[in-house]
C-alpha cells in the first residue's frame, strides 16, 4: 500500500483567504484556485468585478504546478531554454502564464495555487496565499 | 445599457457557509457546492475533504444550468427533458445538466445566479442548494409577469 498526501479543504481554504487579503487596493481584483496533488479542483472564488475568463485561467495555473511539479513562471522559462512551448504537452488545461505555484509539504507535491487578474502581482499574491497555508500546516 | 445583477463573491460565501453548516449538523457525506452568477460563470466552488473529485465539475454544471435556464435542475428534469422525443443533446452544451441539486437564485423574479449541490442523494443535494438560496435573502417577485 502506498500513501499519496494532498492538501486538503481547510487548507485551501486558509490559502484562498490568505491571497484574497494580500491583494492591495490597487490591484485589479482577482480569482484564485486551489487544486489537490492530482491538480483536481478543491476551491476556488473570484472577486466582484473579476472577469470569468480570471477564474479559469487561476484554475488552469493551479492544475499546471501541481501536474507539472512547476511554478509556472519556473516553466515558462524551462521550455523557453529547451526551444519548446507548452503545446507540445498537448494538455488544453496547461498554462505557462505566471500566477502558478506548486503546494509542497516535506518537499512532496500536494497540490497547486493558481492567481489570475492582477496583472503583474499573479504570482506574489499567490505566494503570500501558500505562505499561510505552510506556515499553518 | 443594462446593468444584470448577480451574485457577488460575499453572497457565495454567505450561501456556502450555510450549506456546510448544515453538511455538519445532519452528518451527511462530503460535498461539492458551486456558487455561479446570473451567466452561469462560477463565483465559488468548493470540495470538501473526502469528496470525490468528479463531484466538483458536476456541482458547477447543476448551477450553470439553473442560472442559464433560469429553471432548478429537478424542475428542467421533470418538466422539459422529461417530453418525448427530448434529449440534453437537443441543447448543444456540455455543461447543461438534469441531475437534481441546481437551484436558481431570483431576485424580485430576475435570475440572479445559482446553486449547485453534489455528494449526497439528489433530494439532499436540492435540499442544501435550497437552504443556501435561503441564506441570500432573495427578494421574492410581486409584479405581475406574463410567462415567455
Amino acid at each position: 500500500m502506498i500513501r499519496e498526501r494532498s492538501l486538503d479543504f481547510e487548507m485551501a481554504e486558509r490559502a484562498v483567504e490568505a491571497t484574497l487579503q494580500a491583494r492591495q487596493p490597487t490591484d485589479p481584483p482577482i480569482a484564485v484556485a486551489v487544486v489537490d496533488a492530482h491538480g483536481e479542483l478543491v476551491l476556488t472564488a473570484r472577486m466582484d468585478g473579476t472577469s470569468p475568463i480570471e477564474i479559469r485561467q487561476a484554475m488552469r495555473k493551479a492544475y499546471t504546478s501541481a501536474h507539472m511539479g512547476r511554478d509556472t513562471k519556473a516553466l515558462h522559462e524551462q521550455l523557453l531554454g529547451d526551444g519548446r512551448t507548452i503545446g507540445d504537452w498537448a494538455d488544453p488545461a496547461a498554462t505557462t502564464l505566471a500566477g502558478g505555484l506548486v503546494a509542497r509539504v516535506h518537499g512532496e507535491v500536494v497540490g497547486g495555487l493558481g492567481v489570475s487578474g492582477s496583472g503583474v502581482r499573479d504570482e506574489e499574491l499567490a505566494r503570500s496565499g501558500l505562505e499561510a497555508m505552510e506556515s499553518s500546516t | 445599457m443594462h446593468n444584470y445583477p448577480s451574485l457577488g463573491l460575499s453572497d457565495a460565501k454567505q450561501a456556502v457557509s450555510t450549506i456546510l453548516a448544515a453538511i455538519a449538523a445532519e452528518g451527511d457525506r462530503p460535498a461539492a457546492v458551486a456558487v455561479v452568477g446570473h451567466d452561469g460563470e462560477l463565483v465559488y466552488a468548493l470540495r470538501q475533504t473526502g469528496a470525490a473529485a468528479r463531484l466538483i465539475g458536476r456541482a458547477r454544471a447543476k448551477a450553470y444550468t439553473a442560472a442559464v435556464l433560469g429553471l432548478d435542475t429537478s424542475v428542467f428534469r421533470s418538466d422539459v427533458l422529461h417530453r418525448p422525443g427530448r434529449t440534453l443533446d437537443d441543447w448543444g452544451d456540455p455543461l447543461i445538466t438534469s441531475l437534481p441539486g441546481g437551484v436558481v437564485a431570483r431576485d424580485e423574479g430576475v435570475v440572479v445566479g445559482a446553486i449547485g449541490c453534489t455528494g449526497n442523494s439528489i433530494e439532499r443535494d436540492e435540499a442544501l442548494a435550497r437552504l443556501g438560496i435561503g441564506a441570500l435573502q432573495l427578494r421574492s417577485d410581486t409584479t405581475t409577469r406574463r410567462m415567455p
